[in-house]
Formats: C-alpha cells, sequence, structure tokens
C-alpha cells in the first residue's frame, strides 16, 4: 500500500483509465462511424422499450444504491 | 414554430428543476428519511414519465429489436468488423466493471474497495452528492423522454439523415447494416430523429 492507494485501487484506475480512453477514442472524427461511440451504444438501447426499460432499471438501481445506502 | 418554443420552455423547466432538486438533495445524508423519500419519489415520477410519454412512440418493438441484436450477432461471428469488435469492447467494459465489483463486493476486504464505496467518498460532501444527483437525475429524463417518435407527423421526415438523427448513429447502423431485413420491426418507418429531450 503506497500513500494510502490499495490494489483495489489501483485495478479501478487502470478499468477508469482506459475506459475514458476508450471514451475519447471513440468520440474522435476520425473514428467517425466505424466505431459505435458511448453515445451510439445508449441510444440503440432506446430504440424499443425493452432497451429504455433496461437502461431505465440499471439507472433507478444505481440511484438508489449511491444516494441511499452509501455514504 | 411554437413547437419549438414549448420544447425549448419544457427543456429549461426541466434542467432548472432538476438542478434546483439536486441542490435540495445534495444536504441530504444517505441514511435520512428524506434521501430515500425524495429519490424513491424521482425514480417513480421518471418512470411514470417514460412509460406514459413512449406508449406508441418507441421506433421498433421490442421483440423486433431483439431479433435484430440475435442477427447482429451472428453476421458478425461469421464475418467481423471493426463496428461489431468497436461494441464488443463496451461489453468488455461493462463485464469488467462488473466483475470487479461483484469480486470487491463478495470478499468484504480493505484493500478491495467497490465503485461505490470510492464514489461514497464524493458523495459525503454536499458538492460531490448535488453534482452527481444533478447528473444522474439528466441522464434518466434523457433515458425517460430521448429518441421519442413525434406523435402525428414526424418533423424531421424531410431532414437529411444526418441532421433527422440516424446519420449519427453509427451503431443502429451496425445494427442494420448487411442483413437487408432489420428494418422490419419499425413501427411507423425508420426516423427516429424527433427526441422529446
Amino acid at each position: 500500500m503506497i500513500l494510502g492507494v490499495v490494489i483495489g485501487d489501483v485495478v479501478w484506475m487502470v478499468i477508469g483509465g482506459s475506459f475514458a480512453a476508450w471514451l475519447v477514442v471513440t468520440s474522435l472524427p476520425a473514428a467517425g462511424r466505424r466505431l459505435p461511440n458511448g453515445v451510439a451504444i445508449v441510444r440503440h438501447f432506446l430504440h424499443s422499450w425493452i432497451g429504455r426499460v433496461l437502461l431505465l432499471g440499471a439507472w433507478a438501481e444505481v440511484g438508489w444504491h449511491l444516494f441511499c445506502q452509501r455514504p | 414554430m411554437s413547437n419549438v418554443v414549448s420544447r425549448k420552455v419544457r427543456l429549461l423547466l426541466l434542467g432548472a428543476s432538476s438542478v434546483a432538486f439536486a441542490a435540495w438533495e445534495g444536504g441530504k445524508p444517505y441514511t435520512t428519511t428524506d434521501a430515500h423519500v425524495s429519490v424513491a419519489v424521482v425514480i417513480a415520477v421518471v418512470v411514470l414519465v417514460a412509460l406514459y410519454s413512449g406508449r406508441h412512440r418507441q421506433e421498433m418493438k421490442s421483440l423486433a429489436w431483439l431479433k435484430g441484436m440475435g442477427r447482429s450477432i451472428r453476421r458478425y461471428l461469421s464475418n467481423p468488423d471493426v463496428q461489431g469488435t468497436g461494441a464488443l469492447v463496451w461489453l468488455v467494459f461493462f463485464m469488467a466493471y462488473f466483475g470487479w465489483d461483484l469480486n470487491s463486493f463478495l470478499h468484504q476486504q480493505r484493500d478491495l474497495p467497490t465503485l461505490s464505496y470510492l464514489i461514497g467518498r464524493v458523495t459525503r460532501y454536499y458538492t460531490g452528492r448535488s453534482v452527481l444527483v444533478a447528473g444522474w437525475l439528466l441522464g434518466g429524463w434523457y433515458l425517460a423522454l430521448g429518441l421519442l417518435q413525434t406523435r402525428g407527423a414526424r418533423l424531421g421526415d424531410d431532414l437529411p439523415a444526418d441532421v433527422s438523427g440516424h446519420g449519427g448513429d453509427n451503431l443502429a447502423q451496425w445494427d442494420s447494416g448487411g442483413g437487408g431485413d432489420s428494418g422490419g420491426g419499425v413501427e411507423q418507418g425508420g426516423n427516429v430523429g424527433d427526441e422529446t429531450v
């Protein structure tokens, strides 16, 4: 453990950093239409009721967990 | 013209009320009844608005959407392409998040914090909690009202593809490309450019 950073923090930083890099890469104009970006993924789910309900369910669970169950 | 104005007014009211709620909610510790009731009410309101607003306004029927996903997966397995691989990367990120979070939760060790524990270091402060609540709420409104077809005539019909919506939705293009029949589930045509939010 270095400066209060534990192994779990490092893994989260790697996942988060990779995720952020992928977000940027897929948003670049050069990626164009070849790579689906984050907005395209969400829009894809919103085309039907089942996809929209799945996302809303996840949204509700995330909100309840973060704002009512955790500090 | 009046539709455009009223849409902007609706957006403004929605945004302002969401920010006001977030500012109020930011001061409520997560253990309080106020926090629990307010978040539950917001979830109920957003879901009810989604159910009411989305009635007869979804672009595709759920079964057709699922079949389209199945076709896309089969097509990718037989003929992998860059777009399919891009979508696969998103899936890998989701599984990495979910898997590691589950692993951390099951072990319950100080060395393995869950993501929500880390976020809790931010939401314990007023500003952090307010900002995250605002982002969460605005995201919920987008999920509830985004990409709905306008009732009656669809205003985007006469616009180029890039403007009317499908042009920017590259995953939908990936989903519909090659198969030739994936538009079969579209209820009233292909235009999804008219978003309520």
